[in-house]
């Protein structure tokens, strides 16, 4: 077995071990154990994705196997995966530590359980050849992330877990069914055993074309319930805003792409059989859609992690248009645009757990004075929230020039101009909201009690995302720049055929 | 190779029986949207899982199947006494009707629920259509009709009842639509991916019990009404 296979292998396997050793082991090394595994998940990401950068593909088994397309969504997963358990070794402690009873060796180890199954379940599906199993291991994390969403025990938590688990399963049940239709119109060329593989649905040619367009509404509407898309989006404010934040991070920087990854499959098989200008018009106007929504609402939040979630609807939005205008520039913008957000996301989410600890609310107005209490996360926050409105340097703005730049080239200039303003809008709610939060004064921070960082674990995670974004965004390694086309590619590569 | 639903249903008496099956659950499901105690609803749904169950045996017993004798023998184990125990066994602590939890009047929401099975016939056209090329009807026009109604019947139960024992029924019983679609049209697919498909159908199960047993822990009552603190 190669280098690069055993690495695909154990990417399956780790979190499996780091599962059994958090129920298993004590406070100190479950954490440890979970950030180790998160660790090493991150680099064998890398190795795998450094392998595929140049095209072709890489196979363990039947069922298992990484391609360019699937190595971006992994490595962004797998940095959530080890940056959420850096940061949850201090927000656990300085969020609930005070708390008499709140926080328990059993709430750490349900949490941290929970974390690697969620991780875990997200890395797999990204890495799963057959389309079946990408839906078994999506739906596996609706059921553990409502359940970690729902772990605070609290009134809003319950509620935002029933609604999440309860809209989430319907759209994941469409989705099953377009799995099922896409079967339908691949078994007759390609066998019962190979109509659900991806390697073989990435070459079939003379599917029926009604069929597989009906089987990619389906996912659409499924997998876009769990991506954030307008307007199945309703159950993602109430989750993000009420799971504890590291999980929020997982949520949005994470769980959001693996859901788009799973579109992109359909999408791919769609382009080839019925063309392009289908699935781009679905994407499209599903895209807008998000995109206003998102817009109008971050305007008039007043809850911070409400306002971070409406911004990944926003960024969902823009993802789905610039996969609609379909060249390979708007495509490579569309890969670093994942990249990015997951990081920008998962940054905000912990800047807004520090704000939340040091605090003690999540409400906007009720915030002010954070670059003065949070001498750390305050800045980091405001240079996240520069990030996600697309400001320069950050990987954000490049990724948006691409895809501006990609709709102009297909043709799509009506799209191009509804996508600024509305990210311009969108800009105008998150950067006014955050600059209040953040930039204000308030004359009871000066005092030294309330200055200083509640952890250094938990500013950390936001060092190496903010780090990320300046590196993507100034000078992306040359691996990075192909692995993204290589991706590119791979989607745009069958418009042409 | 590739089994087809069509070949059973090129016998008369198979179609019959079948069809009769599909018509059963499709009637359960109409009675789930006007039942007006918790248990009858619960009831209902085993009455209809044991159609489900019914249907995979007999494709399976006219098309040699095995993976669909064990969805059959899953579907019962699962579906018709699994879910149902633990359901009833939470209702214990609750004894309250759902006389109450319909968002509309109970004609209105039967004019509903037949908007939404017309849209599933209006839908199966295409699919019926379709499933015709390359020479292998797989999929049938006697039956896809009726399990996209139940699929889209589901729906408005989940949408129309605030109580989450309704929300959660609703929930399985799309997911036995959609089992129905499953053997219609994709009878042959990898045995290994329907086990691991139940499998995470009986974790939905557990995650769904344990969120009910919290919003009833929290709030004291198996309505969702006041599931309405966050919005914006």
């Amino acid at each position: 077995m190669k280098v690069s296979e055993m690495a695909l292998l154990c990417i399956v396997l780790l979190p499996v071990v780091a599962t059994l050793a958090s129920y298993l082991l004590g406070g100190m090394w479950r954490r440890a154990t979970t950030l180790l595994a998160g660790t090493i998940t991150l680099l064998l990401a890398i190795v795998v994705a450094s392998r595929v950068a140049g095209g072709g593909s890489i196979s363990v088994g039947s069922f298992i196997s990484a391609d360019s397309l699937s190595a971006i969504f992994l490595v962004v997963t797998a940095f959530l995966y080890a940056a959420t358990a850096l940061f949850s070794i201090g927000y656990l402690r300085s969020s609930y530590g005070s708390k008499a009873g709140a926080y328990s060796d059993r709430f750490d180890r349900r949490f941290f359980v929970g974390l690697n199954i969620f991780c875990g379940a997200m890395s797999i599906a990204l890495v799963m050849s057959n389309i079946a199993l990408i839906w078994v291991s999506i739906e596996v994390t609706t059921v553990v992330s409502a359940l970690l969403v729902s772990l605070e025990d609290t009134d809003g938590s319950s509620e935002a877990a029933w609604k999440y688990i309860l809209i989430a399963s319907m759209g994941l049940g469409l989705s099953l069914i377009g799995v099922l239709v896409l079967y339908a119109a691949a078994a007759p060329i390609l066998g019962a055993s190979h109509a659900l593989q991806i390697g073989y649905l990435d070459h079939a040619h003379g599917l029926a074309a009604e069929t597989v367009e009906l089987a990619f509404v389906f996912a659409v509407i499924g997998f876009g319930t769990k991506m954030g898309l307008a307007p199945m989006h309703t159950w993602l404010p109430d989750a993000h805003s009420e799971a504890p934040t590291p999980i929020s991070a997982l949520l949005s920087g994470s769980l959001l792409a693996v859901s788009f990854y799973a579109i992109l499959r359909f999408e791919q098989v769609t382009i080839i059989n019925a063309g392009s200008a289908f699935p781009h018009d679905v994407l499209a106007s599903f895209g807008v859609l998000s995109l206003l929504i998102a817009a109008l609402f971050l305007l008039v939040q007043r809850d911070m992690k409400r306002m971070f979630a409406y911004s990944s609807v926003e960024h969902m939005g823009i993802i789905a248009i610039g996969a609609s205008f379909g060249v390979p520039i708007a495509l490579a913008g569309v890969m670093l645009h994942v990249v990015s957000h997951g990081l920008a996301k998962g940054t905000a989410f912990f800047g807004a757990g520090s704000f939340k600890a040091k605090f003690g609310t999540k409400e906007i107005g009720k915030i002010s004075g954070g670059i003065s209490a949070l001498p750390w996360s305050g800045p980091l926050l405001l240079a996240a929230v520069a990030a996600l409105s697309a400001l320069p340097p950050f990987a954000i703005f490049r990724s948006e020039i691409m895809i501006v730049y990609g709709g102009m080239e297909s043709g799509g200039g009506v799209g191009v101009v509804i996508l600024l303003m509305l990210v311009t809008l969108a800009f105008g709610g998150l950067s006014w909201h955050t600059i209040k939060m953040v930039m204000s004064p308030d004359a009871t921070v000066e005092s030294p009690s309330r200055r200083g960082e509640p952890s250094i674990w938990m500013v950390v995670p936001m060092l190496f995302g903010i780090g990320g974004l300046l590196l993507l965004g100034i000078h992306p390694p040359a691996g990075f720049l192909h692995l993204m086309d290589s991706a590119a590619r791979e989607l745009s590569g069958r418009i042409a055929r | 190779m590739v089994a087809e639903v069509s070949t059973v249903l090129s016998q008369p008496a198979t179609t019959s029986v079948l069809v009769l099956f599909e018509i059963g659950v499709l009637v359960t499901e109409f009675l789930m949207l006007r039942a007006h105690l918790l248990r009858s609803q619960v009831r209902l749904y085993m009455a209809q899982s044991f159609l489900v169950a019914l249907f995979a045996l007999v494709t399976g017993i006219h098309l040699d199947n095995n993976g669909l004798y064990a969805v059959s023998a899953m579907a019962i184990a699962v579906k018709v006494i699994l879910v149902p125990v633990l359901i009833i066994r939470l209702l214990r602590t609750d004894q309250g009707d759902l006389s109450q939890s319909a968002v509309m009047k109970l004609p209105s929401m039967l004019y509903v629920a037949l908007l939404a099975s017309a849209l599933g016939f209006f839908m199966a056209g295409p699919l019926a259509d379709a499933g015709k090329f390359g020479g292998g009807a797989m999929m049938s026009s006697h039956v896809i009709p009726i399990e996209l109604a139940v699929v889209f019947m589901a729906f408005v139960l989940i949408g129309f009842r605030r109580d989450v024992i309704s929300q959660m029924v609703g929930f399985f019983s799309l997911e036995n639509g959609i089992t129905l679609i499953s053997i219609s049209i994709a009878a042959n697919m990898p045995f290994v991916v329907e086990v691991v498909t139940f499998f995470d159908l009986l974790v939905a199960v557990v995650a769904f019990g344990l969120l009910m047993r919290l919003h009833h822990l929290k709030s004291g009552t198996l309505s969702t009404h006041a599931l309405e603190r966050l919005k914006g």
